[in-house]
C-alpha cells in the first residue's frame, strides 16, 4: 500500500471492509508503521475541533513583558560605561578625589542573590534574590522615593522631616517615618510585615497603619490586616526555616517561596511538622519530610510531584 | 537556544505563550485572568532566571504547574465566580503521567495550529473542508468545481506537510 493512498484511507470518510483490513495489516507490518498511524490518527482527531484551540496575542503579550520586566543588565552596562566615563573625566582633571567623584548609584538589581545596600540618608534596605531598587528622588529634598520590585526589607533611618516612601505595583505604596519591615510585592501576591515603628499601607484606595507585629496581605481579593505569626518572613535573608507544629501546607508553602521551586500533586491532610534548617539545601529538607511524614515525591530540578503523605 | 538569555527566552515566550494561555483559559474559563496567569508565570521564571536550576525536559512541566497553581491562586483570591474547593479537585485528579499527556496534547495543538497555518491557501482549505466540516472527498470535489483526484493529491500533500512541520515545531520544546 503507497503513502498516498494510505493517508487518504486514514483520512476518508467511509472504509470499506477491503481498506480496514490493508490499513490493519500495514500498521501491524512494523512499530515504524504503527507510530505513523497514531501520528495521523492524532492529526485527524485533533483538527475535528482545532479552533477551539484559542489563539491569544503572543506578541502584544511580549511587548508588555519586555515593557514591564525589571531592567535588563543592558542598562547595567550603560551605567558602568556611564560610571566609567565619570571616572575618566575625573583622572583628566586630575582631581585628587577622583575615586569618590562618582554619582550615587540609583538602581540596583538582585540578580544573583540577595543584595544589602545603604542608601545616603543610611537606610538599610536588602534585596530579595530577583528584586529591584530604584531611587526615584535625590533624598536632599522633602521626600524619599524608592520603587521596589519583588522582596526588600527595609531599616529606614529616622527623619521626621523627609517621609520615605515606597511605590510598589498597581498604584499601592508605603509611607514610613523611621522603622523596619519586610514587604512582598511580585505583581499579584503583596504582603507588609512590620518589626517596628509604624507604617502607613496605601492600597491605592485606602490607608492601612500597621504597627510591630502586623502584617497586611490580600485575602479573598481585598487587603486585611491581622497579626503575623509565620515565623519563615525572613528566612531569605536569615537563611533559617522554623517550623513549628505548623500543617503540611504552610511548610509547602514556605519552602516553594524560600528555594523557588514548586509542588504538585498535595492532597488534603492533617499532618503536622516541627523542624529548623539553617542553611539547608531543599534536598535536605525534603530528607527530613521524608523521614517525618513518610514523604514521598519525585524531584525534577525546581518541580516536586508530591506522590504520598503517611503521618501517624 | 539557552533560555536564560533574552533571545533564548524570546523564543520559550512565544514558544509556550499560547499553550500555557489555553491551559489557564481551560481552569479559569476567562481570557484576561488566563493571559494575566500566564504573564506573571513567564515573567517569574525570567526573574528567577540566575537562581533556577532547571533542565529542558521539566521546563515545560514545571510550566504548566507553575500556570496551574497561578490559576488557582486568582480563583483563591475571589477574583472569578469559579469555587476554589470545586476547581482544586477537578485539577488534582491526575496522576504525574496524566498530567504529562494532557500537557503534550496542548503543545501538539500548538504545533497543529501552527502547521495548518503554514499550509498553501487551497490545500489548507480541502483539508479544514475534511477534517473539520466532514465533507467527503467527492463533495468537496463538487463544491470547489475540482476533479476528485485533484482533491485526493491536495489531501495527501496536507498531511504529509503537516507531519513534516508539527515534527518540526515539536522540537522546539525538546
Amino acid at each position: 500500500m503507497d503513502i498516498q493512498s494510505l493517508i487518504l484511507n486514514i483520512f476518508g470518510s467511509e472504509k470499506s471492509k477491503l481498506e480496514l483490513e490493508q490499513l490493519k495489516s500495514w500498521k501491524e507490518e512494523s512499530e515504524e508503521n504503527l507510530a505513523a498511524y497514531q501520528e495521523m490518527i492524532q492529526i485527524q482527531n485533533e483538527s475535528k475541533n482545532l479552533d477551539t484551540y484559542k489563539d491569544f496575542d503572543v506578541d502584544k503579550a511580549y511587548a508588555k513583558f519586555t515593557n514591564s520586566k525589571p531592567k535588563s543588565s543592558n542598562n547595567l552596562l550603560k551605567l558602568a560605561i556611564i560610571l566609567l566615563l565619570f571616572a575618566l573625566i575625573g583622572l583628566f582633571v586630575k582631581n585628587k578625589f577622583t575615586s569618590e567623584a562618582t554619582t550615587p548609584q540609583t538602581y540596583f538589581i538582585a540578580d544573583s542573590g540577595v543584595i544589602n545596600i545603604e542608601l545616603q540618608d543610611h537606610s538599610k534596605i536588602d534585596l530579595n534574590n530577583g528584586a529591584s531598587l530604584e531611587q526615584k528622588s535625590d533624598f536632599e529634598g522633602n521626600e524619599r522615593i524608592v520603587e521596589l520590585k519583588g522582596e526588600a526589607f527595609f531599616d529606614i533611618a529616622k527623619d521626621a522631616k523627609r517621609p520615605f516612601k515606597i511605590e510598589l505595583s498597581n498604584g499601592r505604596s508605603i509611607e514610613v517615618l523611621g522603622t523596619s519591615f519586610n514587604v512582598f510585592d511580585n505583581g499579584e501576591n503583596l504582603e507588609v510585615t512590620v518589626y517596628s515603628g509604624k507604617v502607613a499601607f496605601n492600597t491605592g484606595k485606602r490607608i492601612i497603619v500597621l504597627t510591630k507585629g502586623d502584617r497586611v496581605s490580600r485575602i479573598e481579593g481585598s487587603f486585611v490586616k491581622y497579626q503575623n505569626d509565620d515565623e519563615n518572613t525572613l528566612s531569605w535573608k536569615s537563611k533559617t526555616l522554623v517550623f513549628k507544629d505548623a500543617k503540611l501546607v504552610d511548610v509547602f508553602d514556605d519552602l516553594a517561596k524560600h528555594y523557588n521551586v514548586e509542588f504538585n500533586g498535595i492532597k488534603e491532610n492533617n499532618c503536622r511538622f516541627t523542624s529548623k534548617f539553617t542553611n539547608e539545601s531543599i534536598d535536605q529538607v525534603l530528607a527530613e519530610l521524608t523521614k517525618i511524614v513518610g514523604l514521598k515525591f519525585q524531584k525534577n530540578d525546581a518541580l516536586i510531584q508530591v506522590k504520598s503523605i503517611s503521618c501517624e | 537556544m539557552n533560555w536564560k538569555t533574552e533571545q533564548g527566552f524570546k523564543e520559550l515566550f512565544s514558544a509556550y505563550y499560547n499553550p500555557l494561555c489555553n491551559y489557564a483559559f481551560s481552569v479559569l474559563k476567562d481570557d484576561f485572568y488566563a493571559e494575566d496567569a500566564v504573564h506573571d508565570v513567564l515573567m517569574n521564571l525570567w526573574s528567577k532566571r540566575t537562581s533556577i536550576n532547571i533542565n529542558k525536559e521539566a521546563l515545560k512541566s514545571y510550566l504548566f504547574t507553575s500556570t496551574k497553581n497561578k490559576a488557582l491562586q486568582i480563583i483563591k483570591s475571589g477574583k472569578t465566580k469559579l469555587q476554589y474547593e470545586e476547581v482544586y479537585s477537578q485539577l488534582n485528579v491526575l496522576n504525574r503521567e496524566e498530567s504529562s499527556q494532557l500537557e503534550d496534547n496542548y503543545i501538539f495543538k500548538e504545533a497543529l495550529k501552527r502547521s495548518v497555518r503554514q499550509l498553501p491557501d487551497k490545500c489548507r482549505e480541502i483539508y479544514l473542508m475534511r477534517t473539520q466540516n466532514g465533507l467527503t472527498y467527492a463533495e468537496i470535489a463538487a463544491q470547489k468545481s475540482l476533479s476528485q483526484r485533484t482533491v485526493e493529491n491536495q489531501m495527501a500533500i496536507a498531511i504529509k506537510k503537516l507531519r513534516e512541520s508539527i515534527k518540526k515545531q515539536l522540537n522546539l520544546y525538546k
